[in-house]
Order: C-alpha cells, then structure tokens, then sequence
C-alpha cells in the first residue's frame, strides 16, 4: 500500500508520494506497468526529488547500454560448418527414432513375425515334400529351398529342415514299403486270377454271387413228414 | 540488437518447423540453417555470461550439438531459441563453477551511496565524449559481470532478447515470479555500483532511449 504525504490547507489538499515509495515502485515505473493516476503521481515526485529521478535515469542508463551495445566479439564464417561437421561426426545420418510404447509394440510384433517366418516356413517345407506329388524332380523341395536362401532364414530353419527331412525319408520308406506290398498284392491278385480262370461273366459269379445265392434265394421248407412210416421222428 | 532480431525474424515458425525436422532425419543444409539463424544472438549471450572468447565459443558449439542431439523430444510448443538458450545457460553455469568464481549474492555493504542535496542533471542531455561513452559502457558491463549467474542471465535476456519474465522463466526454468524478483535485485544492485561511478559523468553522456519496457 501506498502511504502519502498531504499537504495544503483547509479545503486544499495534495497528495504527494515519498522517496520512500518511489524506491518500491521503481520497476513498475521503469516497465510501464504503474496505473495513468501512479504515473502521474511519479512524474510529480521525480520533477520535485534530484536524487530519485537519478536513480531511475541511472537504471534506465543501464538498459539501454545492456540492450544496444554489440561491442563483443563473434563468431568467425565457418562456426556453423564446424558444428554441422562435428554432428555428422557424433550421430548417424538417420538417428533412431525415439522409442515409445507404442512403437515398442510395433517392434515387438514384429519380433514375433520374424520368429513365425522360419516356423511357418517349416510347415509350408514339410507340407510340399511330404505331400504326395506327381512330380519326381524335386522341384518344389528345390523352390522352397531357394525361398528360405532369400529370405536369410537358412541359420534359422536348417535344423527344421533336417527333421523334415529326416521325417520325409520316413514318409518316402514308408511309401515304398507300401508300395513293395502294393505290388506283392497285386502280383497275387493277378496270379490267382490267372490260376482259376480268365475273367469272365461265370468266374464273376463265381467268386461274388455264388457264396452269396443260398442267401439271395429263399430255400423251400421241407414237407413235413407223414405219420404212418413209422419212423419216429425227432422233433426239436 | 535489431540486426540480431531481424536475423530471427527472417525465420518463420512454419519454416522453422521444416528445417527442425530435416535436420532430425540428417539433413545437414537445415542443421547449417538452424545454426547460422541463431549462432549470433546465442554467442553474445554466452560471451555475456563467461566473459571468454575460447570458452563461449566452446560453450555455443556444445549447445548446439545437444540441442541437435536431442532433437527427437523438441517440442513445437516452444520457440527453438528458447531451447538453445536453456542448454547454453546449463552450460555457462557449470562453466562458471568449474572456474570457482562463483560464490553466490555479491555483498554490496561497502559500496558508497551517492551523494544527497547535490543537483544531478539528466542523463539524456548531450552527445557525450567518445572517450566517456566508452568508459562509461565498459563500468555498467563491469558492474553487470559482478553480478549472480541468474541475476546476470536475467538482465541479458530482458534487455538484449526483449523477453518477458515469463519467457526468461522458461528458459532459466524457474518461475516468472523468481524472476522479477532476480530483474528488481539486479537493477538495485547496478544502482549501488554505479552510483558513484556516474556522479561525475552524467552531463557528458548520452546513452540514447532506454530500453526493454519504456
């Protein structure tokens, strides 16, 4: 709060503000920052007090030397090639971007794709060598192979190709052991077809309607025997 | 100070944005750019501060290397400037310590008042001796190296980069509040050093129109 001086005689007064409260308002003063009314009441102080109106030339003074003087020294032309050079020197061209959580994620996904390449790349391997295939050459084992190669995934699935292998030799034995029996089979269908006859409508029936006729056809009761041939019969 | 301002100037917030982000993904023509626009204004503040001609240059170099450095957690919502000026503060700081020089409020008990009943013209009168005028500077710059770190950054950015207290609080980081407190302390303290430097002098020197907030 303001404290002022009144001055005047009756009826007639003036309010006059202290060196006192001058000193507190200063910066304000300095800075425009007073009301129109404590402006004035400034301006009237300083016109009357040698010493405060000093003080605030004297601050003034100071402000204007601060801004306006350039008298330092600067920097020479190629500063600022020096600091590029010195950035290129410490940092990539392409600084990692900063990593948020969300990006974390992203990364992570991806983690977990690059780790599903190699596994799904198993899995399509096995499919199209185990899978029964009308080509003998190889080509698909041969196609897959080269994916793998481009793909950098050979560290990768190596050792699931090594069981997939291993587990085609199995399939590739078993099919041949089936195939072995298959023609052993078949061998012995075709032996036995010769031994017993040519195939023809009657060695058809033969061999598939004869078993079956007693059961196609339905057998005629006997007739039940007479009473006077005296043979005693045994009745279940 | 308006050559200083108008260097800025030519730089719009937009085209500082662009060059800010092409120098994030590499680009050396905009990190050049972002340098030449603010290396002047910067090195007089740092120059201010250390008052050495190896060191403040040193001390700008840093800043920029850390500002650019940092650049992926630059925040559009304030100016680049202001971001430069913090770090090169935190760098003049720890300048300032490592020279052992700094011991904190400078006691002023032993400075002189001026003296009272004496007529004292103004300051504003007369083109003054050139002589003066230096010698006069060189006492308000020496008077200005006497005072506190924070003290010393705060009238140097309210005079010379025409910032409010506000801004000068964030690139002191501390709060408007601390801040006109450091500005009222640090004109007083100009008062009580130059008081009696001054006495002599007034009527030879002009300094021109006083400047931030006239």
């Amino acid at each position: 709060m303001v404290r002022r001086s009144r001055v005047g005689g009756p009826g007639v007064t003036a309010v006059l503000m202290t060196c006192r409260h001058v000193q507190q308002l200063h910066d304000a003063y300095i800075d425009g920052e007073l009301s129109p009314s404590l402006m004035a009441e400034m301006h009237a102080h300083l016109l009357q007090c040698p010493v405060c109106q000093q003080q605030v030339e004297l601050t003034r003074a100071c402000g204007s030397v601060i801004a306006r003087d350039d008298d330092e020294p600067t920097l020479d032309a190629g500063f600022a090639a020096r600091v590029v050079a010195a950035l290129q020197r410490k940092t990539p061209a392409t600084p990692p971007p900063l990593e948020t959580r969300r990006s974390r994620r992203q990364r992570l996904w991806r983690i977990a794709a690059g780790a599903g390449l190699p596994a799904a790349a198993a899995v399509l391997f096995f499919c199209v060598l185990i899978w029964p295939s009308s080509d003998p050459s190889g080509t698909p084992r041969i196609v897959a192979g080269k994916a793998v190669e481009a793909a950098g995934l050979a560290e990768m699935v190596n050792p699931t190709l090594s069981a997939v292998a291993d587990t085609r030799q199995a399939a590739e034995s078993l099919n041949r052991i089936l195939s072995i029996a298959g023609d052993d089979a078949a061998r012995n269908v075709e032996r036995t077809m010769q031994r017993v006859k040519p195939p023809t409508e009657s060695f058809w029936r033969f061999f598939f309607e004869e078993p079956f006729s007693g059961l196609l056809e339905m057998p005629t009761p006997p007739p039940p025997p007479t009473p006077d041939q005296g043979e005693e019969l045994i009745r279940f | 100070m308006d050559s200083r301002a108008a260097t800025e100037e030519r730089l719009t917030p937009l085209r500082e944005r662009q060059l800010i982000e092409q120098a994030r993904r590499g680009c050396g023509r905009s990190a050049h750019a972002l340098v030449a626009t603010h290396q002047d204004r910067l090195h007089a503040f740092v120059w201010r501060m250390v008052r050495d001609r190896h060191e403040a240059e040193e001390i700008c170099q840093d800043a920029f290397l850390r500002a650019f450095q940092a650049m992926d957690s630059f925040d559009f919502s304030y100016r680049f400037s202001t971001w430069l000026f913090t770090i090169a503060y935190r760098l003049c700081l720890n300048a300032l310590r490592r020279r052992r020089d700094y011991s904190g409020d400078v006691d002023f008990s032993d400075v002189p008042a001026g003296p009272r009943g004496r007529k004292t013209p103004t300051v504003a009168d007369e083109v003054a001796n050139s002589d003066e005028a230096r010698r006069l500077k060189a006492a308000i710059w020496e008077a200005v190296d006497r005072l506190t770190p924070p003290q010393r950054a705060t009238v140097l950015l309210f005079y010379r980069e025409s910032l409010n207290c506000q801004e000068i609080g964030e690139v002191l980081e501390m709060p408007a509040a601390t801040v006109k407190s450091h500005l009222h302390r640090a004109r007083s303290r100009l008062r009580e050093m130059l008081g009696t430097e001054m006495q002599e002098d007034w009527t030879s020197v002009r300094f021109g129109e006083a400047g931030n907030g006239q």
